[in-house]
Parts: structure tokens; sequence; C-alpha cells
């Protein structure tokens, strides 16, 4: 079961935890696993249901203007030129 | 501020009130919101609500409501009275952190459609307030900034994710507060604090500005001292918007419309399975008492089963959780948001996360890419949805033959801070009774229903249809009316007291 998550943070949460954390969710993760762990819906399994929509209908995309590039920028770690400057991607 | 302790009274006042006192001149917007600029002061540093206060700002827009009624042109019926914030919704130009490091800097570069809808309403804006950060959690112990305490008794929690909002009024510190409810994030904090709190259906109010934690079940909606001030509010709120296709406009309506009607012929129904082992003994006595109460108020009160009900806890953790760690994705240190120093951009990723996040949102998002695994997501999140659905038809086949349901909002009054922190199953169990009305949309209006045994806040829900709101707010609004909690117990009337005898030294 450790290996499993320790996977999953690595891809696809792409989390890294602390010792502290990480000694935490090794502790607490059977218990949350089984707060989310349905019972048996005796007779109403797969077959019986489709996915409900949220809501009553959603209305057709009506495009608009996208933020100006300034604007985009204005909560960037990190710019130059125009654009957001990220560390090394390539190998 | 000699001269204005005389006004800390306007902040016991409900928004009804202070709206009437503006009409008819006995004070002006400007008394009122320095009122409640000064009462902030003297509280926020026990309580920890504020996150901001914008002064300048606020004053400014209530002397601009001022000259406005001067003039005869008020805006709304609510123009003039102060609204705040929780920390999840956008304001353009002022920081939205969401109670996380991750967005301990952004500024946004637009305004929440709901918030701006009250602005436009003529009502200053006092500030942003405290919450679990990125709304997971049902305490507002999360925060990156501390948790929030509960004005009824500080040691204690107001609840969450909108703990904020819901302390803020309950302790007079603002007569509206907008916050957001996922799983009952409005709710079971406004039963903590004994305030009102509506999650209205879902696409009745435009999520546009709402910082996206689980994008099927999101909502915005009001805590208020009384269901009428959240009446008024909801007026100015819902009705689609430009920018949430998701927004229905034919959810609107005047939800202030008949909140004296009498409840005859009204059908009410308690389902039996949210009496179960677990409720707090003082809760169920004060949920079955009101509805004693609604009976004697003309409501034809009955029970039913609702067999699916034990499903929606699950369902929900799965199903948001999901959605949420698909919503926190965007948070990568590029863009926006925290980065951390790295060399290489999936260290990049990893470290900004690490850094930004705390426990909570860590545990969520590990927790929802559990369950869209390949090994996993036939068993859970493909089962969640079944269960959403199964839960779905069947509150929809009972409220064919009630026009709502009561139960309570949470499974006792609000409990001692860092009780639950490192239990996060059990803090789970905080939301038992608010996820179906996320689950299935529907709309769910928490209203305080007593005191327990150590003086502290109940809340009870009343849920109906997706049309069902003003019908809600009328059986609430009569209930309050004829069951209102002992006068002099909330701590807006209590606090007022001290600034007025502070005024008297």
């Amino acid at each position: 079961m450790e290996s499993e998550w320790k996977r999953l943070l690595e891809e696809p949460c792409m989390l890294h935890l602390t010792p502290a954390e990480e000694a935490a969710i090794r502790r607490q993760w059977s218990s949350v696993l089984r707060s989310a762990s349905l019972p048996p819906m005796a007779g109403k399994e797969p077959a019986d249901f489709r996915p409900e929509k949220p809501c009553a209908a959603l209305r057709a995309d009506e495009p608009s203007a996208c933020l100006d590039r300034e604007t985009a920028l204005s909560n960037a770690p990190a710019s130059a030129d125009g654009l957001i400057t990220v560390p090394h991607a390539l190998s | 501020m000699e001269g204005n302790r005389r006004f800390l009274s306007l902040c016991a006042l409900p928004a009804s009130e202070l709206a009437r006192g503006l009409e008819n001149g006995t004070f002006s917007s400007e008394d009122v919101t320095q009122a409640f600029l000064d009462h902030i002061a003297l509280q926020n540093p026990a309580l920890n609500v504020f996150l901001e206060v914008f002064e300048a700002s606020a004053r400014e827009e209530s002397r601009a409501s001022d000259r406005r009624r001067r003039e005869g042109k008020p805006l709304s019926r609510l123009d003039g009275v102060p609204f705040a914030v929780k920390d999840n919704l956008c304001v353009e130009g002022r920081r939205c952190t969401c109670a996380s490091r991750m967005l301990e800097n952004y500024r946004p570069p637009y305004t929440a459609t709901a918030v701006s809808r009250l602005q436009q309403a003529g009502m200053p804006l006092l500030g942003r307030v405290n919450l679990d950060e990125f709304a997971m959690g049902s305490s507002t112990e999360t925060s990156f900034f501390g948790p929030s305490r509960n004005p009824w008794d500080p040691s204690r929690v107001p609840g969450g994710s909108s703990g904020g909002c819901a302390a803020a009024v309950a302790a007079g510190m603002t007569p509206v507060a907008l916050g957001s409810d996922t799983g009952g994030s409005i709710r079971q904090p406004a039963a903590l604090c004994g305030v009102a709190g509506v999650k209205p259906a879902y696409g009745t109010v435009s999520r546009y500005g709402l910082v996206a934690m689980a994008s099927s079940f999101d909502q915005i909606g009001p805590l208020c001292k009384t269901s009428e001030d959240a009446a008024m509010v909801m007026n100015l709120l819902a009705g689609g918007g430009p920018h949430d296709m998701t927004a229905d406009p034919a959810l609107a309506a005047d939800f202030t419309a008949g909140l004296d009607l009498p409840l005859k012929n009204v059908k009410i129904a308690l389902p039996e399975e949210a009496f179960g082992q677990g409720l707090d003994a003082d809760v169920e006595r004060a949920v079955r008492a009101a509805a004693e109460v609604l009976k004697h108020l003309g409501a034809e009160v009955s029970f039913l089963s609702l067999p699916s009900l034990p499903l929606g806890l699950p369902a929900y953790l799965t199903l948001s959780c999901a959605e949420a760690g698909s919503n926190l994705a965007r948070y990568d240190g590029v863009r926006y948001g925290h980065r951390a120093s790295a060399a290489e951009i999936n260290e990049l990723y990893r470290e900004s996360r690490r850094e930004g996040f705390g426990m909570e949102v860590k545990r969520r998002i590990l927790l929802g890419a559990y369950s869209l695994s390949e090994e996993h997501r036939a068993e859970t999140y493909d089962r969640a949805v079944q269960a959403r659905a199964l839960l779905q038809k069947e509150l929809e086949r009972a409220l064919e033959a009630v026009d709502m349901l009561l139960f309570p909002t949470t499974a006792g009054p609000a409990w001692p801070i860092g009780e639950k922190q490192d239990d996060p199953a059990r803090m789970y169990l905080s939301d038992l009774y608010s996820v179906p009305a996320n689950l299935a949309g529907l709309p769910a209006l928490s209203l305080p229903c007593g005191l327990s045994g150590e003086g502290l806040p109940m809340g009870m829900t009343l849920m109906g249809g997706r049309t069902s709101l003003p019908l809600l707010f009328r059986a609430a609004a009569r209930y309050e009316a004829a069951c209102p909690l002992p006068r002099g117990s909330h701590p807006y009337e209590r606090l007022t007291a001290v600034g007025q005898e502070g005024a008297q030294a």
C-alpha cells in the first residue's frame, strides 16, 4: 500500500512530502481510504445507472477575449521579454 | 473613536434592520461601516477572522452610498450595508490567498461575479476572511494563517471551510458574508456559530471568480444573522452570469416574497437515517423539537426513509477529491502562485507544490489520484458516480412526495481546537449530513435550532427540490420568528455590550 501512494505522489500528483507528512500519511492512509469506501449498493451496480449532470443544462460556449499578455504575466513568479521563464525543461 | 463606540450597537442588527435604518435616515452607511470597522479592530486579534480589512475603500464606498441616498438613488435595498468575502472569492487587485502559502501573494485580475453583484448593489466591502486552505476542511484549522476561533467559545473551532465567514457574522464583525459550499462549508460553520447559512441549488449563483475546489459541487452563498437577510442577499446573487456556463438564470427568484405566509399544507419530512448512531443527544432533541414547532405553525411533518443516505459521505470524498486534484493541478509554480527554487522543471513542480500546499490539501490530492488510478477507478470513482446518481434519484423521489426535508446540520456542536486535527477520518464525519445537498445539487439552508447543554449553538437543515429555495426561506423565517435563540445569547449581542461598557469607562 505504501509503495502505491508513493508512486501516485510522483505521478500524477507531482507532490513531494516532508518526512513528517509522509509519517502522517502512513499512519492515516487506511482510515482515509475507509472513509471513502462505498458499501455494496445491493442490486444497483453499474448497469442500472448513468451519470447525472450536476445542473439542468449547460449553455453554449460564448467565446470572449482572453487576458492580455501584461495581465496574464502580472502574477507570474518570473518572466522576461513578455514570456514566463522556467527552469530547464529538456534533458 | 469614543464617539463611534456608541454606534457599536449597530453591529448587533441584522442586515434587514440596517437597510431599514439607512432608508429612514436613522443612521448613515458611513456610521454603519465605521461601526463594523471598529468592531473588527476590537475582535480580530483574538478571533483571527479577517485576513485583510479594506478600511479606506470601505469608508469611501460607504460615503458614496450616503451620497446616493441623499440624491434619492439607492442601488438596492441593501445599498450601504457592508459585507465580507471568503478569501477564495476573487476581488480584482486585492490578494486572494485561499488561506494557502501557494497563493499568498496572488492578486486576481478580475472580480468574482457574486462579489461584483453585491458591490453593484452598493454594499461596501469590508475585507477578506479566513477559511480552510483551498476550502478543504471543516474547522478553519488548515489555514496557512492559523485557525479562526468560534466567538461563542474561542477555544473551539468555528467550523469550516467558511469558518471565517460564520465567525465574522456571529461576532458582529459583518452583517453579511459570502462563503462557498462544496460539501457543507457554508452550512456546517453556520450551525457551529449560530447563524443562518445557505447553499443554493447548483447553478443558482455564478461560480466565476470562485477559486475552484470541486467544480460539480461548488456553490457560493450567504451567511447572515437571519434567513430574511440571506434571502435579501440571494435576490442580488442569483441568476446566471456571462462567464459560468453552469449558471442558470431560471433559478433566480424573489426569495423575500412570501416570507410571512403561513406554512399550512407545507409537507416536511425527517429522514430516519439521519437520526442514528453518532448524533449528539442535544442536537437530536433540538431538531425533533423544531419539527414540532413547524407542525404547530401549520406544516405537515412526517418521517421517511432514505436508504441511500449512508452512501453520501464516501461518494462525496471520492468524487470531490478527484475533481479537486484536477483543479489544483494548475498550481505548479509556473504561471502564478508559489514557486520553489529548482534546477529542473519537474523538480520545480514537485517542490513548489510541496512548499505551497498544506497537509490536508496534499492528502485530498492523493486520495483523488488513488480513486482515478487505473487499478482502483472501477471500484472507487465509477462506483461513486453511480452512488451519486442513486442518491440523487432517491432524493428526487422523496421530494415529489414532500416539499422539504428537515435534519441536523451537524452531528454535534463545535469541538475544541486541535481535537480532530490529526484524525482526518473523524474530521470528514463533520460533513455527514451536509454532503447530500451537494451531491444532488439541491438547495439547503441551515439555521439555529437551539443551544446545547454547554450553551453552544446547534443547527438544523431544510433541504428541498431544485426550485424550492423560496419555500425553504419561508419555513426558516417562520421558525425563526417563533423560536429565536434566547435574547442576549449571541456573541454579537454580548460583545457589543462590552464595547459600550468600554465607552462609559
